[in-house]
């Protein structure tokens, strides 16, 4: 039989374009559909195992897909945002702890998501190296973002501008990286985490320059009014946050009034929470509150359609396929007539000729039931973030 | 070690041919041309010997060993281990090169392995064919002389003690054809090998040892159809 | 055998009387339940949430001895301990002004002096900027000794007491309790004060900081504010400066007992004055104690 398997493959060696492309064919239509489903199922457990933690989030009024999105992926497309002092409203109405998210800004394709510390804790996020944001400027950074980009505790990462024209508003900042989180598995993965103030700066609302009052910056001075100095728009604006010159930063105004993106509640119990949501439905309608579960399920309801439909759609192309898979196979054997005329004279047994006949057939629809087996494991270590990606673009 | 053949009967249900032959003596070393008209039953004979067909009554013996007492598998099997098969159109398989055409039948024989010494073997028979520079050529890229010889390189690789040859030269041109039977009757004749071979070429008779004439073997009734 | 015997019991009680007088004692390791702390700014802070929350919980002043706390910059080090705390007591009125470049909890944060937020003075004379296109933002701020007011530092306990009902409310019943009582003392010490300075007005007031302010304006004894060292000899200039103020009487109101050279000065010059000890650090044990120094420094001024 040894033999025999080896003229099998020869065979094959022999004719390995045809039977490449019928193998790719049938390991396409088997294993797409099981690709989808695959997906689509892990992707639905994840996005909704993350809305399940952060089952209420709030935000200014608006599309709650989009807060949701935002707040749990920090992908979100609008720019609404509700004051700082929702923070302490909340806090005060004693139902729930309050976290805040700030996520408008970049750096290249990750977010900088602004927060207090109370988010780690709130994630069960931990620390691989380094430690938690201090002051301003630092920042810590998901296993994704140190991953890919290189970046280790002691490094810096800049923010990048919202346009190429914004040279009053939002200018980069260097921040230092002070550490970087252990994979979750998760959106904060891939997110870099600086204090909530920080954001501030980055978005112009802060920021530290050199001292006024005293001769060096007399350049500067424009007039002294009583105890006011005006200087002019020369003052050097520091663009990294150091030791030296921390206490040099400031915030225009009052920080109440900062916005932030989203908050996330931490309800104290379950009825506070019920309270909670019962407080900000029916007394508020100058902020919005979410079940972020509900809007992701209906957003996979979505999901799940399209899904189903495009199964179908692969399921009629697999018959198709299979029915052209038999053709070709078909056709082999009779061009194959000669060949086992020829083995059946020299002596061959019927057993040996019908290994060799099947084998062509077994050959690629194992070789494609493996690559099929092998692609669906990839697709579901691999394929799930690029659907999220998918999804959330 | 004689090829013996007695009071054969044969026939065709389908087209109701009937073969009726006397005897058929074949020396060891000898080499035999088999000519008749087209019709007259040679191909139908070189089966029966083969084994490929079985005849309805007589005896067919090589060396001694009755092969019509044999049942289909052994008969197959005394084929592959006992008999070379060569055919008019070659009967190689194009997927294999030269030196798998040659292994072919060692391949399918039971109990037979391609051991390096076989390998050894079927080289050097391909060499006094000629063809040792193109060992691992492709069948596709030999000229019709080249496949022939091949096809004579399988049949004899296992030394079998009966070589069959149907029309061996029907496919070649003038210059190959002489040249391949010479080889073909040389080897059988050194090693003491029975060749019979079933010809149309009348200009190839003088190389055999003796011509049978296909009526010669026939019983008075003659083939029927 | 008797008398040794009397000797050990009264010795047993009197021990027992001490420990059980004000909660001065810093709470021991031993006594201590849990791992869960709180961080207050200053003195009277970390004084008013031991005395609310009992020995269960430590109360922690992150600043170092012999260092103004409103002057205080915490380090890594300090932050991340600060974020580990359950809750951080802050003054409010700006005094830490440390607290928007460090990255805390809001949930954390107790401005205890807020709720009188509308009470707080604001200073004058602080230099202010602007530039750029944004315009004016002034930099004004307040004055942040709060708690030198009795009156509002009792404003300052309830919030701490408030804040510690939310994070513990197991223990409201007792922190009720204990607000109870410090609010007896503050409000004693209120009177204390009140009755000590009001011969003082016969007096033109020389305060060595302006950190008074919240005292000065609550016991109503207003005066000027220079920027001396008690342990720094002052200027030919200062020391012009001080003679120049027109009064009869003078009290220097130091923050610290000053060196006795310029006690010797200032008794050449005839100024009189007192310590008024603001207690911004000082061992948990003695902030009430002082208080009651400074009571009779300032009694005994008339």
């Amino acid at each position: 039989m040894r033999d025999t398997l080896y003229l099998s493959l020869q065979y094959i060696r022999h004719h390995r374009v045809k039977l490449l492309v019928l193998t790719f064919a049938i390991t396409l239509v088997s294993w797409l559909p099981m690709a989808i489903q695959s997906i689509v199922e892990q992707t639905a457990v994840q996005l909704l195992e993350r809305a399940q933690k952060t089952p209420l989030v709030i935000g200014s009024p608006g599309s709650p897909l989009e807060l949701s999105l935002g707040s749990l992926y920090f992908n979100s497309k609008t720019s609404s945002t509700l004051p700082y002092s929702e923070i302490s409203t909340l806090e005060q109405t004693g139902y729930a702890r309050a976290i805040p998210l700030h996520y408008r800004f970049r750096v290249q394709n990750y977010s900088v998501v602004g927060t207090s510390p109370g988010y780690f804790e709130y994630r069960a996020l931990r620390l691989e190296t380094g430690r938690p944001v201090a002051i301003l400027g630092e920042a810590v950074i998901g296993a994704g973002v140190a991953s890919t980009m290189g970046l280790s505790v002691g490094d810096h990462v800049i923010t990048s501008p919202e346009s190429v024209f914004d040279l009053a508003g939002v200018y980069p900042l260097k921040m230092s990286v002070v550490g970087v989180l252990a994979p979750s598995l998760s959106p904060d993965d891939d997110a870099i985490f600086v204090d909530i103030k920080t954001s501030w700066v980055i978005q112009g609302l802060g920021h530290g320059h050199q001292e006024l009052n005293n001769h060096e910056s007399l350049g500067q001075i424009l007039k002294r009014e009583g105890d006011n100095i005006v200087a002019n728009a020369s003052v050097r604006q520091f663009n990294e946050v150091t030791r030296e010159n921390l206490n040099s930063f400031h915030f225009h105004g009052d920080t109440a009034n900062n916005p932030i993106s989203a908050i996330i509640p931490i309800p104290h119990s379950e009825k506070s929470a019920a309270l909670l949501l019962g407080h900000y439905l029916e007394e508020r309608d100058d902020v919005q509150i979410v079940r972020s579960r509900q809007i992701i399920a209906d957003l996979l309801g979505t999901v799940f359609t399209v899904r189903d439909y495009i199964i179908v759609g692969i399921g009629l192309i697999a018959v198709a396929t299979g029915f052209v898979a038999l053709l070709v196979f078909y056709l082999s054997l009779r061009l194959r007539k000669g060949e086992r005329y020829t083995l059946a004279r020299i002596g061959a047994s019927n057993l040996q000729i019908q290994v060799m006949m099947a084998t062509e057939v077994i050959t690629v629809l194992l070789v494609s039931a493996l690559l099929s087996f092998c692609l669906t494991l990839i697709t579901r270590h691999y394929g799930i973030t690029l659907m999220q990606q998918l999804l959330l673009s | 070690m004689a090829l013996e053949l007695e009071n054969i009967g044969f026939g065709y249900a389908s087209d109701g041919f009937k073969l009726s032959l006397l005897k058929l003596h074949i020396q060891a070393g000898e080499s035999v041309a088999l000519v008749g008209p087209s019709g007259s039953g040679k191909t139908t004979l070189l089966n029966l010997i083969s084994g490929i067909l079985e005849p309805e009554q007589g005896s067919i013996s090589i060396a001694g060993q009755e092969l019509t007492s044999l049942g289909a598998r052994q008969r197959r099997r005394q084929r592959l281990k006992g008999m070379g098969m060569i055919f008019q159109s070659f009967e190689l398989l194009d997927y294999l090169d030269v030196r798998d055409n040659i292994l072919l039948q060692a391949r399918l024989a039971p109990g037979v392995t391609v051991t390096a010494d076989l390998e050894q073997r079927a080289l050097s028979i391909a060499s006094e064919l000629g063809l040792e520079d193109k060992w691992h050529r492709p069948i596709t890229a030999l000229s019709q002389g080249e496949r022939q010889r091949v096809a004579a390189c399988r049949a004899l690789l296992l030394d079998p003690s009966l070589v069959l040859a149907d029309e061996p030269t029907g496919n070649l041109d003038p210059e190959n054809k002489q040249a391949v039977l010479d080889h073909l009757i040389a080897l059988c004749a050194r090693d003491g090998r029975i060749l019979l071979v079933v010809t149309h070429d009348h200009s190839l008779l003088p190389s055999f040892d003796r011509v049978i004439e296909m009526a010669d073997l026939l019983s008075s009734e003659g083939p029927e159809r | 055998m008797q008398l040794r015997l009397s000797t050990i019991l009264f010795t047993a009680l009197f021990c027992g009387l001490l420990t059980a007088c004000g909660g001065d004692s810093t709470p021991s390791q031993q006594e201590r339940k849990t791992d869960s702390f709180i961080v207050a700014v200053n003195s009277p802070l970390q004084y008013f949430a031991q005395r609310l929350i009992g020995h269960e919980f430590e109360v922690r002043m992150l600043t170092p001895a012999g260092t103004d706390p409103a002057q205080w910059q915490p380090d890594i080090e300090d932050i991340l301990e600060l974020q580990q705390a359950e809750l951080i007591l802050l003054n409010g009125a700006g005094y830490s002004d440390w607290l928007n470049k460090v990255s805390l909890s809001e949930s954390q944060l107790v401005v205890t002096s807020v709720a009188a937020n509308d009470e707080w003075i604001q200073l004058e004379g602080q230099v202010s900027h602007s530039h750029g296109p944004q315009g004016e933002h002034a930099h004004s701020g307040y004055a942040f000794t709060t708690w030198m007011d009795m009156n509002l530092a009792q404003v300052q306990a309830k919030a701490v007491a408030k804040a510690l009902q939310i994070q513990w409310p197991e223990k409201q019943a007792d922190i009720e309790g204990n607000l109870a009582s410090l609010l007896d003392e503050l409000a004693a010490l209120d009177r204390g004060y009140a009755d000590a300075t009001t011969s003082l007005t016969k007096y033109q007031i020389v305060y060595s900081h302006p950190v008074y302010q919240y005292f000065s304006r609550r016991y109503g004894i207003p005066g000027i504010s220079l920027h001396w060292e008690p342990d720094v000899m002052p200027s030919d200039e200062q020391w012009r400066e001080l003679g120049g103020i027109e009064a009869d009487r003078t009290l220097f109101i130091w923050e610290a007992h000053p060196s006795s050279e310029i006690i010797e000065r200032m008794g050449e010059m005839g100024i009189e004055f007192v310590v008024v000890d603001p207690a911004a650090n000082i061992e948990i044990g003695r902030w009430i104690s002082v208080q009651r120094e400074n009571i009779a420094k300032l009694a005994a001024q008339k």
